[in-house]
C-alpha cells in the first residue's frame, strides 16, 4: 500500500469540502443577489456547465497520468513555468483560506463572542490547524471523508427542518432579473463549483487515477445537489433583500427551526459541525500548498513550509477591517481569481500542454517532468 | 532537560522517522480452496505418518503438539510406533500410565507367545489334523489387549486423527497399519478455569484465561478445534524469558500480519516482561496520544472469535489476560455479548454504546459551554432551573465541575482499591452521601450532580476498559475546551480528536477503518448483520480466506 494515496470517496469529499465551506457563509448570498428569483435554474444552469469543464480537464489530464498541473506545467514551459503556476496556486490557496477564516471567524465573533478579539478566535484556528498539518495529508483527507457527510447530512437537515417556514411563491419571477441577468451575467456563479480546482491536484494522489472522470462528474452532481438545497432554503425562506444582508444566511435559517418546546435554538450546533468542516478545508489548504511548495523547491523536509503558510494566512485573514472589505476579498477578488487561475491559465496550460504532446513521438518518457 | 536542549529541541527542525508498516496483500488468493487432507488415508509407513503429521502440525515451530516416538512390544516383536497429543490438553498420568507403560514395558500381554494364531475350527481327517485359523492382526491385539482404555477408536484418514488430537485425545501411529488409535486421554484444566472477572456477559461461555500459558493455550486450541491454528512459542525478557504464544490461523491470517507481529517481539530488548499491559505498550504503533492499539481480553470465546477473523491472539505466561492484534475503532467498542444476542438487540446496544462515547466523552464540556456561551440553546424553563440552582453555588461552574469530576474518579479508583467487601460501601458513600451533602453545603449544584453522574454511567457502559480509560481522560481536555471558547473549542477539540485517530494505524491498518479509508467492508462495519449475512471476514485484515461462510448458510430453508 502506498503512502499518501487516497480512494474515490476521499477524492470526492475533498472537492465538497471547498462547496460546503464557501457555501456555509457567502455564497448563497452571492448567487441570490446576482440572479435573484431565478437563482435555482441559474444554479442548475452553472452546475452544467461546470460538469462540462470538468470532464473537459479530466480529458485533457488524460494524456499525463499521475501528473497534476504543477508537473504539467513543467512539461509545458520548464522549471520557470512550473514556478510561476505553482506560486500563483499557493497564493491562491492562502488567500482563500485567509478570507474564508476572516469571514467566518467574524461570524463567530457577532454570534457568540462579541467581547472576544477576532484574532484570539483566528488565532485557536490556525493552531488547530498547525497541529493537524503534523499528523499528515492522510490523515487530514481520512478525516475529511469523515467530516463532510456530516456537514452535508446538516444541509439535508436544515432543508427538511425549515420546510414549514417556506415560502414557494419566492421562486417567482422565474427568471428572476431577465435571461441575460441568468445566463450570462449569471455566469459568474461558476465560482459556487470551485472545487473543481483540486482535480488539477488529485491525478497523482490517486489509487485508480483512470477514475478521475467519474469522480468530478460525481462531486460536481453532490455538489449542485447541495448547492439547490441551500439556495432553495434561503430563497424560500427570505426575501431576497433580506437574504442578501444577512452575515451567514443559512446561519440565520437555522435559528428557524424548532421542534415542539423544547428544541428551539438549534443553530449553534450547526455551528458546532460547520467549524469542524472549515478547521478540516484550512488544513487541506495548507496541506496542499504544502505539498506544492515541495514539488517547486524540491525540498525533503517540506513540514517546516507551515510557519510561514499559517503566518500569511493569519496576515491575509487579519486584513479586512469591517465586514464590506471583507466581502470585497470574499466575492471579488477571490471571484476573479478563481477565473483567472483555475479556468483561465490552468486550462490554458493543459491544453497548450496537450498540443505539445501530440508533437512529441511516443516513445519519449514523461516521467522525468515529475 | 536543560535550557539548552528545550530551546534546541524548540527550534532544531526533526524530520519524521515514523515507523509505517502496512499489511501486503497475501500471495495466496482470497478463495484459495480447502485443504485436501479431508480424504488423506493414513500410511501403512510410519516414516510417512511423521512427515505428514509434522507437515500439517508445523511441528518445528509449534510448541504445544508432541510427538513421542517409542517401541511397542506386542507378542515379543517389536514394532516402531508414534503418539501424537497436544501438551496442556491431556491428563499426563493416563498418558504415562494407561498407555505407553503397557505399550512400552514388558508385561505378560504384550510377552505371550503362545498360540499366535487363533483357531477358528479343527478337523481329522486321514490322521491328518486340518485347523482353520484366524492370522495375528496387531490392530486387533492392540485395541484389544494393549491399550486398557474405555474408549479407544480405530481411524483410517488424518482428518479424523487430527480432529480427536485437537480435542484432547491422544493419537497412536504403529507402523505396518494403515490405521491409527485415537485414544481418549482428555485432561485439561477445567474447574480451575474461572469465570471472568472484567468482561461479564449474559448468554455465553463463562470461561476465562487464568495464568498458565498452557493451560490458556488449550483453551483456545479446544474453542479452535482446528489443526491450522499454529501457537508459536517466543520468549521475551533477557531475565525473565518470558514465555509468549503466538496464535494464528495458518489459512486464515495474513502473513505479513504474523511476520510482523512476531518481528515486534523478537525485537524487544528489556530484562524482563511480566504482564500483557507491558508487551503492550512495547508493540503498539504509537503510544503517544493513550489511545489503545490492542486489544486486551480475559475470554478465550473473544479471543478465537478474532483468530478467525484473520486477527493474531499473543498470550503471555503469568497472564489472564491476553492480546488481540490488529484492532480497530469498532473492535473497542463490540462487546462478547453481541454475539450471542440477535441482531436487533445487538445492533440497539452498539448504538446505545455510541452514544456513551459521546457522553463520556463531551457531556461535561457541552454543559459547561452551553451553560457559558449558549444558553439560547436551552429551554427557557430549563434555563431558569439550571439558574436557579447554581444560585447559592460559590465557585466558577469550571471549579465546580472538575471538584466533580475528580472526586468521582478517587471514588472509583477507591473502590477498585479497596477490599472487596467494602468496595460497595465506599461508592455508596461517595455517591450518595458526599454527593448530598456537597449539594446541601452549596459547593455544587444538583444538575451538575446530574451531568456528572451521567457521565459517569456512560463510562462503565464502554466494553473495553483501557479505551473508556482513554475517554476518561480527553474528557477533561474537553471540559477545558469548552470552558475556553464553548462550541468553537470543542468543534475544534472534535476536529483535532478524529484526526488524531484517522492518524494511527494498528499492526498496518487503518485504526478508523472500514471508514476513513472508506471501503468496502463486506458487512464487517460497526453495526452487524444477521449471522447469515456475514460472509466475509473483514477486507482491511487482507486475510489469505475471505469467505466465512457460504452464500446460502442455512441451506435447510432452501432445501
Amino acid at each position: 500500500m502506498t503512502n499518501n494515496k487516497i480512494g474515490n470517496f476521499e477524492a470526492i469529499a475533498l472537492i465538497l469540502t471547498i462547496v460546503i465551506n464557501h457555501t456555509v457563509l457567502t455564497l448563497p448570498k452571492t448567487i441570490v443577489s446576482t440572479t435573484k428569483s431565478s437563482s435555482l435554474i441559474n444554479i442548475v444552469y452553472v452546475g452544467i456547465i461546470a460538469i462540462c469543464i470538468s470532464i473537459l480537464i479530466c480529458n485533457l489530464l488524460k494524456k499525463f497520468v499521475g501528473f497534476d498541473i504543477i508537473d504539467v506545467a513543467t512539461f509545458l514551459g520548464g522549471n520557470t513555468l512550473r514556478n510561476i503556476l505553482g506560486i500563483l496556486f499557493i497564493v491562491y490557496f492562502l488567500f482563500s483560506a485567509g478570507s474564508l477564516l476572516h469571514n467566518f471567524c467574524s461570524c463567530l465573533q457577532i454570534a457568540f463572542y462579541s467581547l472576544t478579539n477576532i484574532l484570539f478566535l483566528i488565532l485557536l484556528f490556525l493552531i488547530v490547524v498547525y497541529i493537524t498539518c503534523n499528523f499528515g495529508f492522510n490523515s487530514i483527507i481520512k478525516t475529511n471523508l469523515l467530516i463532510v457527510p456530516i456537514a452535508l447530512l446538516s444541509i439535508v437537515f436544515l432543508f427538511i427542518a425549515n420546510t414549514k417556514n417556506f415560502n414557494l411563491q419566492r421562486i417567482f419571477p422565474i427568471l428572476g432579473d431577465g435571461f441575460s441577468a441568468t445566463f450570462v451575467s449569471g455566469l459568474s456563479n461558476l465560482v459556487a463549483f470551485s472545487g473543481i480546482v483540486f482535480l488539477y491536484f488529485l491525478p497523482p494522489y490517486l489509487k485508480e487515477s483512470e477514475k478521475l472522470k467519474k469522480i468530478a462528474v460525481s462531486s460536481v452532481i453532490i455538489s449542485l445537489v447541495y448547492l439547490l438545497l441551500s439556495i432553495s432554503t434561503i430563497l424560500f425562506m427570505f426575501n431576497f433583500f433580506t437574504a442578501t444582508e444577512e452575515l451567514m444566511p443559512l446561519y440565520s435559517a437555522a435559528r428557524y427551526i424548532e421542534f415542539g418546546n423544547f428544541f428551539q435554538r438549534l443553530d449553534s450546533v450547526f455551528l458546532l459541525i460547520w467549524i469542524m468542516s472549515l478547521a478540516c478545508y484550512v488544513s487541506i489548504l495548507v496541506i496542499f500548498s504544502m505539498s506544492i511548495m515541495k514539488k517547486i523547491t524540491n525540498i525533503k523536509h517540506y513540514n517546516s513550509t507551515i510557519y510561514p503558510f499559517l503566518l500569511i494566512i493569519l496576515g491575509v485573514s487579519l486584513l479586512p477591517s469591517n465586514a464590506s472589505i471583507a466581502n470585497l476579498f470574499e466575492n471579488v477578488i477571490y471571484k476573479y481569481a478563481y477565473f483567472i487561475l483555475v479556468l483561465g491559465i490552468s486550462l490554458t496550460v493543459l491544453i497548450l500542454a496537450n498540443l505539445k504532446h501530440s508533437k512529441i513521438p511516443e516513445s519519449s518518457n514523461l516521467k522525468e517532468y515529475k | 532537560m536543560n535550557l539548552k536542549q528545550i530551546i534546541k529541541k524548540i527550534f532544531t527542525y526533526n524530520p519524521n522517522n515514523e515507523y509505517n508498516f502496512s499489511i501486503l496483500e497475501d500471495s495466496i488468493g482470497p478463495n484459495k480452496p480447502e485443504d485436501k487432507q479431508q480424504s488423506e488415508k493414513i500410511f501403512p509407513r510410519l516414516d510417512l505418518n511423521i512427515q505428514s503429521i509434522e507437515t500439517k502440525y508445523n511441528l518445528l515451530i509449534n510448541s504445544d503438539v508432541i510427538l513421542k516416538q517409542f517401541t511397542l512390544n506386542a507378542r515379543g516383536k517389536q514394532y516402531n510406533a508414534f503418539i501424537l497429543y497436544i501438551d496442556g490438553m491431556v491428563d499426563t498420568t493416563l498418558v504415562n500410565d494407561f498407555l505407553l507403560k503397557p505399550l512400552m514395558l514388558r508385561n505378560q500381554n504384550n510377552l505371550f507367545d503362545g498360540n499366535q494364531n487363533k483357531i477358528l475350527s479343527e478337523s481329522v481327517s486321514n490322521n491328518v489334523t486340518v485347523r482353520k485359523i484366524k492370522k495375528f492382526n496387531l490392530a486387533e491385539y492392540v485395541e484389544t489387549c494393549l491399550v486398557p482404555q474405555n474408549s479407544v477408536k480405530k481411524v483410517q484418514e488424518f482428518a479424523d486423527a487430527i480432529s480427536g488430537v485437537n480435542s484432547g485425545d491422544c493419537a497412536l501411529f504403529i507402523d505396518t497399519l494403515d490405521i491409527a488409535f485415537d485414544v481418549d486421554v482428555k485432561g485439561f484444566k477445567q474447574r480451575s478455569v474461572d469465570t471472568p472477572t472484567n468482561e461479564i456477559i449474559i448468554k455465553g461461555p463463562h470461561e476465562a484465561f487464568v495464568e498458565n500459558i498452557r493451560t490458556n493455550t488449550s483453551l483456545v486450541r479446544r474453542i479452535v478445534n482446528n489443526e491450522n491454528l499454529i501457537i508459536e512459542n517466543l520468549e521475551v525478557g533477557k531475565i525473565s524469558k518470558t514465555k509468549c504464544a503466538v496464535c494464528y490461523m495458518k489459512n486464515i491470517t495474513n502473513s505479513s500480519l504474523v511476520a510482523e507481529v512476531k518481528y515486534r517481539m523478537n525485537n524487544i530488548d528489556i530484562d524482563s516482561l511480566l504482564s500483557s499491559g507491558q508487551l503492550e505498550q512495547l508493540i503498539e504503533d504509537t503510544d503517544m496520544y493513550g489511545i489503545p492499539q490492542i486489544l486486551s481480553t480475559e475470554r478465550p470465546d473473544k479471543a478465537t472469535k478474532y483468530l478467525l477473523q484473520g486477527r493474531v491472539v499473543v498470550i503471555i505466561n503469568g497472564n489472564p489476560y491476553c492480546l488481540i492484534m490488529p484492532a480497530t475503532l469498532i473492535d473497542f467498542l463490540s462487546s462478547p455479548e453481541d454475539t450471542n444476542l440477535s441482531t436487533l438487540f445487538a445492533n440497539f446496544l452498539k448504538a446505545l454504546r455510541i452514544i456513551a462515547v459521546v457522553l463520556t466523552l463531551l457531556l461535561p464540556g457541552m454543559y459547561i459551554a452551553v451553560t457559558s456561551f449558549h444558553q439560547e440553546i436551552l429551554p427557557t424553563e430549563i434555563l431558569f432551573s439550571t439558574l436557579a440552582a447554581r444560585e447559592q453555588v460559590p465557585f466558577p461552574i469550571i471549579f465546580e465541575l472538575l471538584i466533580m469530576d475528580f472526586s468521582f474518579e478517587l471514588i472509583r479508583e477507591a473502590g477498585l482499591r479497596v477490599p472487596s467487601p467494602i468496595g460497595p460501601t465506599i461508592s455508596i458513600v461517595g455517591a450518595l452521601i458526599l454527593g448530598d451533602a456537597a449539594v446541601n453545603a452549596n459547593i455544587v449544584s444538583p444538575i451538575l450532580i446530574i451531568v456528572v453522574a451521567i457521565t459517569g454511567i456512560s463510562s462503565f457502559a464502554i466494553p473495553d476498559f483501557s479505551f473508556g480509560f482513554h475517554l476518561r481522560v480527553y474528557r477533561f481536555v474537553f471540559t477545558l475546551l469548552g470552558f475556553t471558547a464553548g462550541f468553537l473549542g470543542i468543534g475544534l477539540g472534535i476536529y483535532v480528536y478524529i484526526c488524531l485517530i484517522c492518524n494511527i494505524k494498528s499492526f498496518g491498518v487503518q485504526y478508523t477503518a472500514p471508514f476513513a479509508p472508506a471501503m468496502n467492508s463486506k458487512n464487517n462495519g460497526y453495526f452487524i448483520p444477521p449471522i447469515w449475512k456475514q460472509e466475509y471476514r473483514a477486507t482491511f485484515l487482507s486475510p489469505k480466506k475471505e469467505k466465512a461462510q457460504s452464500h446460502i448458510s442455512m441451506k435447510w430453508k432452501n432445501n
